[in-house]
């Protein structure tokens, strides 16, 4: 049982960070790529695929795309219902029962639990926070809102019910979210934790080779690595520009972590209209529109008039006004929040809310928050404790009266 | 009620992120719409995005937030 790292050990742990970062956009060595991807197959008791590799995951989802239509007739028929049985499910239980999960079980066995819980949260936690929140969960939402706005609208038409059922179906499978895993077990190989060395050099090979892949019976679809991601804290970021690019010029566009439309990215701040973040339905793109065009132009221009205030401590007892009750746009009302957690002194982060159009105070749009159109919660000062994170309300459970202020706010 | 896998009490729609609760014996419940938390010990609510909070030993409806949308003249829930 390994107790404690030495000190050398300990000094590792930021390189084994970096390295696994680092992979993610590392040229992809492609001889090595194949023969993973071919022993994965093996290890699933299949036969090995033809491996196709792509630029980015959208070409590679194209390719599997176009030969399921294009050349339907003349496919081998073979080929074609090979085509017909996509493996995803079989390959996520491969990395997760068959590999993750009984690596993990002998870095269970091997560390002390304090240590193995030290460990998880300087590596597991914070590659898989890094890159599956900010990559792999960007790289899903973008390839689905593309696969199913613009391929679906183009080929629909020419498609039949059944090839239409497997456009559905043809989404890669995105392996950042293992890399997270691999970072761990790779530092507890270097911590002495005696592994099932083939299980461990198939996971961490194909983390290292593979991206994302579009499987399917005997032919896959991989693809290269992005040629750069631009981090910013540790998140994805760029303005004007792709935050992720890729060799064919596909990318996603992020601003501090969030996936945001390709405008908001690429039109200088000066130049964006103001009234355009009322059209913003997503209250984190929102909030990305609120800190590029900057709050005090969107008040100025929306000619704003403020209906109630209540001011709050923050940072080392400074007062601030924490919420504002705000009319504009025709007697539209708005809550504006400072972001608790995003904000720094130097720097205040802003959500704004819309609220019911009956709201005279900023109790009432707190209110209009917990309740909708609803009444179930009222406030009073005998009310229980109850918190607010994010847009998440924590409310006592079968408790409708609440204390006028949340307990706290992140 | 079904208890649900994971101890998320919400995703965020494009971000992947989530509002996690983490301590001993939390279970988290789908109920009609919502989530329903059972901490028996208390527990600690975590989030790419925003700062932990510590929530005392109890039961909880994790209740979203609503917002007025303008255009649909209607409330419904934030998303993120």
């Amino acid at each position: 049982m390994i107790t404690k790292l030495t000190k050398e050990q300990e000094s590792q742990i930021p390189n084994f960070l970096k390295k696994w970062i680092n992979y993610a956009s590392e040229p992809m060595d492609e001889a090595k790529a194949v023969a993973v991807m071919k022993q994965m197959y093996r290890e699933m008791d299949l036969k090995e695929p033809l491996v196709i590799i792509a630029d980015s995951p959208w070409s590679a989802c194209l390719m599997s795309v176009l030969l399921q239509t294009g050349n339907k007739k003349q496919l081998d028929s073979q080929l074609h219902s090979q085509l017909r049985s996509q493996l995803d499910s079989q390959l996520r239980s491969q990395l997760d029962s068959q590999l993750s999960l009984q690596l993990y079980s002998q870095i269970d066995s091997q560390l002390d639990s304090q240590l193995r819980s030290q460990l998880y949260s300087q590596l597991h936690s914070q590659l898989y926070s890094q890159l599956r929140s900010q990559l792999s969960s960007q790289l899903d939402s973008q390839l689905d809102s593309q696969l199913d706005l613009q391929l679906s609208s183009q080929l629909r038409s020419q498609l039949d019910s059944q090839l239409d059922s497997q456009l559905k179906t043809t989404r890669p499978y995105v392996n950042v979210y293992w890399a997270g895993c691999a970072g761990l077990y790779n530092f507890g190989q270097y911590a002495g934790v005696k592994f099932d060395s083939k299980k461990l050099n198939l996971f961490l090979n194909y983390n290292r080779y593979i991206s994302s892949a579009v499987v399917f019976d005997g032919i896959c679809f991989i693809n290269r690595k992005p040629v750069k991601i631009h981090w910013k804290d540790n998140k994805l970021h760029r303005d004007m520009g792709k935050s992720v690019e890729y060799a064919d010029g596909w990318g996603l566009y992020s601003l501090n972590g969030v996936a945001v439309p390709e405008w908001l990215v690429m039109i200088k701040d000066t130049d964006l209209d103001p009234a355009k973040l009322m059209t913003i339905k997503n209250a984190e793109v929102r909030r990305e529109f609120v800190r590029k065009v900057g709050i005090e132009r969107i008040v100025a221009k929306l000619d704003t008039c403020q209906i109630d205030r209540k001011n709050g401590e923050l940072f080392s007892g400074e007062t601030v006004p924490m919420y504002e009750l705000l009319e504009f746009d025709g007697g539209k009302k708005y809550l504006k929040m400072i972001n608790a957690s995003l904000s720094t002194p130097d720097n205040f982060v802003y959500h704004i809310e819309g609220v019911g159009r009956n709201c005279t105070s900023v109790e009432g749009a707190l209110l209009y928050r917990l309740n909708g159109d609803s009444n179930k919660y009222s406030f009073s000062k005998e009310g229980s404790d109850w918190w607010i994170h994010g847009d998440v309300n924590i409310v006592p459970r079968q408790q409708t009266v609440l204390k006028y202020k949340p307990q706290k706010i992140a | 009620m079904r208890k649900r896998k994971d101890t998320n009490l919400a995703e965020g729609e494009i971000t992947g992120h989530a509002h996690r609760c983490a301590g001993t014996n939390v279970i988290v419940y789908d109920t009609d719409g919502d989530r329903m938390l059972e901490a028996p010990n208390g527990c600690d609510v975590t989030h790419e995005e925003h700062k932990t909070i510590e929530i005392p030993p109890g039961e909880y409806d994790a209740v979203i937030s609503k917002e007025y949308d303008p255009f649909e003249e209607a409330a419904r829930e934030v998303l993120d």
